[in-house]
């Protein structure tokens, strides 16, 4: 958000009583935890959206708020923002579309002022979306409001980690879910070293990556097969073994197989399912001795 | 398909007027900040690059904030009118605009959000009350 410097300034002006009350409340909760940052992000956008309620709480009068209204009241109007979204991106793919539009977002706002109920409200569906009076009633708020811009600027992280981080889309540290003993992925311009690769010979990412690494030793190489090995690039890290445990005693699973019928005879199990079952139990014994 | 000249040119005003009003909406700057809105909308599934529909949802969310806080205040206007005189004194230093759950709940219900306080349980009915109106 570009702010000019006479809004900065007014903007700290306006920093209200209620703003430095849900303030001092975060520092409070920081204090107890000795954590200096929102643990989660929805927390961190939480605390933003309080102080913004708080500040329209303050506009319309309020010269104090209790913790618990103020939070509450956060709530439903972020529940009420993401709604009126969701309808609106509902309508759009309803439609065909990824993009929603203004059309969109409207009929989200309908779909949300319709439980107060709004002129023009029969005839939703009849009439032109662009002159509804929900749309109108937000255009007269907008204009008669006195405007109140947010108290501080968001601190935006480093925007150039972020470019970096899209241009080289694989970043391992910004991704938890990858396992780690999976070869590193490329750093720079990626998909061009790809395409160029594929169009060379189809070869494998990890195989071009390390021939640039090695390119000197393989220059010197001239067999296939000596190549072939040395490009064979080694895991970072050691991948650990997995171990599946079902059950650590017998158990006998469903599919009414232990009714004493013509299939569950004399204790002896025919069902596939727990025949599996009991082999795998069985070699669970044989790794335990 | 206009037969009434004066509805035609009522529609254009209208047109006009929100043709205005979305251009007016790129120097516009919200309460509710754009990277909060942004935040909310990508997590919803609402994609739309126009900084426009991004600051009129914040607009939109922002007139229902201010109206719920609105009836919360005429709320909490009323219940301080209701006071007699002679205890006015006393709580003066409640004369304050509070927001309290009191009012909001009552303010939410009009929004279909029905707000309910935390059951309390006490040994007696005039544990938790106040020492001066437990007297009564």
């Amino acid at each position: 958000m570009d702010m000019n410097p006479i809004q900065k300034n007014k903007s700290a002006k306006t920093a209200s009583k209620l703003v430095r009350r849900a303030k001092s409340k975060k520092r409070k909760c920081i204090a107890t935890n000795d954590v200096q940052v929102a643990e989660t992000p929805s927390e961190f956008s939480f605390a933003i959206a309080k102080i913004a309620v708080a500040q329209i709480c303050r506009s319309t009068g309020f010269k104090t708020s209790k913790y618990n209204a103020l939070e509450i009241l956060t709530n439903v109007s972020t529940r009420y923002l993401e709604t009126m979204v969701r309808s609106a991106a509902s309508f759009a793919n309803a439609s065909n579309r990824t993009d929603s539009n203004l059309f969109d977002l409207i009929n989200g706002i309908h779909d949300l002022s319709s439980v107060q109920g709004f002129p023009g409200g029969s005839l939703m569906h009849k009439g032109n979306l662009l002159r509804s009076s929900a749309l109108k009633d937000i255009m007269n708020f907008a204009n008669l409001s006195n405007k109140v811009p947010f108290a501080n600027p968001i601190p935006v992280r480093n925007v150039s980690d972020a470019t970096s981080s899209s241009t080289c889309l694989f970043d391992q540290e910004t991704k938890s879910h990858i396992p780690t003993w999976l070869p590193h992925f490329p750093k720079e311009n990626c998909d061009q070293v790809l395409i160029k690769e594929r169009k060379c010979g189809e070869k494998l990412w990890e195989q071009s990556l390390a021939r640039e690494e090695n390119s000197v030793i393989l220059q010197s190489n001239d067999i296939n097969g000596k190549e072939e090995k040395e490009t064979r690039m080694e895991l970072p890290k050691k991948r650990e073994k997995m171990k599946f445990k079902i059950g650590g005693e017998e158990k006998q699973v469903g599919l009414g197989v232990n009714m004493m019928n013509g299939v569950y005879k004399g204790r002896k199990r025919v069902s596939w399912n727990n025949h599996k079952i009991y082999c795998m139990v069985e070699e669970n014994e044989e790794e335990k001795r | 398909m206009n037969h009434n000249p004066q509805s035609s040119e009522g529609r254009h005003d209208d047109d006009a007027a929100l043709s205005d009003f979305l251009a007016s909406l790129m120097d516009y700057t919200p309460t509710i900040p754009d990277e909060l809105v942004e935040h909310y909308l990508a997590k919803s599934g609402f994609q739309c690059p126009d900084v426009r529909l991004t600051r009129l949802v914040a607009v939109a969310t922002q007139k229902f904030v201010a109206e719920v806080a609105g009836d919360a205040l005429q709320h909490c206007k009323a219940r301080q009118a209701t006071i007699p005189k002679d205890k006015r004194d006393k709580q003066q230093k409640d004369k304050r605009l509070v927001l309290t759950m009191e009012d909001l709940s009552k303010a939410l219900r009009e929004y279909g959000v029905n707000l309910r306080h935390q059951e309390y349980f006490a040994d007696s009915p005039s544990t938790g009350m106040d020492p001066a109106t437990r007297d009564e």
